[in-house]
């Protein structure tokens, strides 16, 4: 949640990196970069491609704080920024994560041959076997608090779009848990 | 579904995530006591969450070591990739200006006022370290040991002069004075040779010595 008070707090913090405030760069990025690092370790699901993409998001937005409009909260821009340097990452083929809209889903078989007790253990599994747009969707939108026009404009898709995707994103975890018997998750 | 439904079902999220402005949130919620497949949908929302949040709450600390890294990555960058202030870049176009209309009349005034500044950074500097500054006309330096005469290059941003001092973990101590010199304060004295090499090998720097 971010309250009117916390918008302007981090507009003012983005304005003093902008001024070259090393100190407060270093607030920013001990404020958010959690959040940050953990968009992108659910997007790309590969642990080693995390800590470059943070190093370069920082790099960036210290170069770029000045352009920052303050009309949304820091994180937003921060994983927008983000965003952009993964897919650039995945198209220069630094990495094997298949991050195209039409990808078929990991192979969710053999990661189930683990025996799984807890519904929070299946789902998580789950989780990380749907379709990268459909693990971006959840991601964003239930624990980064992306309102769904935010969704829209980050990826570049209508705001219909978006619903639509968090709809079919829900119905492939289901399916999943459903292929494994575990149907008592969103009681 | 109704017509509300239909126009207000993108709010969902956040309403949820209370995003919403006073206003707003009161006109949804109003739609939510006559909508009811709207209400049943913020409760499925608020269940998702809730068990998405449960599944994986981790969220990477803060990494001092990556942080260095990227304080590697912004000290390297070129020389004007770095950000600069609008003030400074509209100052630095009205400077850019006022030379350029200057040089072209007059060429001789840019190589005079260019002689006069070598001249002045080849007067060695004063025994006594009392030099005179934008903020005080106190004595600049008490511990010798750690601190370094640096002049920049005329045309150096200020962000570039700020990463370059995160880098040598260093501070503006007094400065600048008459002649452009700045005293810089470096945590370590151990750390001197290394922080003045690096400071005389880096681009933005004209000279930098150990006050003596």
């Amino acid at each position: 949640m971010s309250t009117d008070g916390e918008l302007l707090q981090e507009k003012r913090l983005l304005a003093q990196v902008a001024a070259g405030d090393a100190s407060a760069f270093r607030q920013l990025y001990d404020s958010t970069s959690g959040k940050v690092a953990r968009y992108v370790q659910k997007v790309a699901g590969n642990h080693s491609l995390v800590d470059d993409v943070v190093v370069q998001t920082y790099t960036v937005a210290w170069q770029k704080s000045a352009s920052f409009q303050g009309n949304g909260r820091v994180t937003t821009w921060l994983i927008g920024i983000a965003r952009n340097i993964l897919f650039r990452e995945v198209r220069k083929g630094k990495t094997h994560v298949p991050f195209e809209e039409e990808y078929s889903g990991a192979d969710t078989e053999s990661q189930f041959q683990v025996e799984i007790r807890s519904t929070q253990l299946a789902v998580k599994a789950a989780l990380e076997g749907l379709k990268v747009k459909h693990r971006e969707i959840l991601e964003l939108v239930f624990y980064q608090e992306f309102s769904y026009t935010e969704v829209a404009a980050l990826i570049g898709i209508p705001v219909n779009t978006v619903k639509t995707r968090v709809f079919h994103a829900k119905q492939a975890l289901k399916e999943i848990l459903e292929k494994e018997n575990i149907t008592d998750y969103d009681n | 579904m109704t017509t509300e439904h239909t126009d207000t079902s993108h709010l969902i999220a956040e309403y949820c995530n209370n995003r919403l402005s006073a206003r707003e949130k009161a006109e949804f919620e109003q739609r939510l006591q006559k909508d009811h497949e709207l209400s049943a949908a913020c409760n499925e929302f608020r269940r998702f969450q809730t068990l998405y949040r449960q599944v994986d709450p981790v969220e990477p600390a803060p990494s001092a070591a990556l942080f260095a890294r990227i304080s590697d990555e912004i000290a390297a960058l070129p020389r004007g990739a770095g950000k600069r202030p609008a003030w400074s870049r509209r100052l630095a176009g009205a400077v850019s200006d006022f030379w350029q209309r200057f040089r072209e009349p007059m060429p001789w005034v840019l190589a005079a006022a260019q002689a006069v500044v070598i001249a002045l950074l080849l007067v060695p500097a004063p025994q006594q370290n009392i030099y005179s500054t934008l903020s005080t006309a106190g004595v600049a330096a008490d511990d010798e040991m750690s601190r370094i005469n640096v002049v920049f290059r005329p045309e150096s941003t200020e962000s570039d002069i700020r990463s370059l001092l995160h880098t040598i973990q260093g501070s503006v101590s007094s400065g600048p004075s008459r002649e452009g010199r700045y005293v810089v304060s470096i945590g370590s004295p151990s750390d001197l040779d290394t922080v003045v090499r690096t400071l005389q090998e880096s681009t933005i720097v004209l000279f930098a010595d150990p006050v003596r």
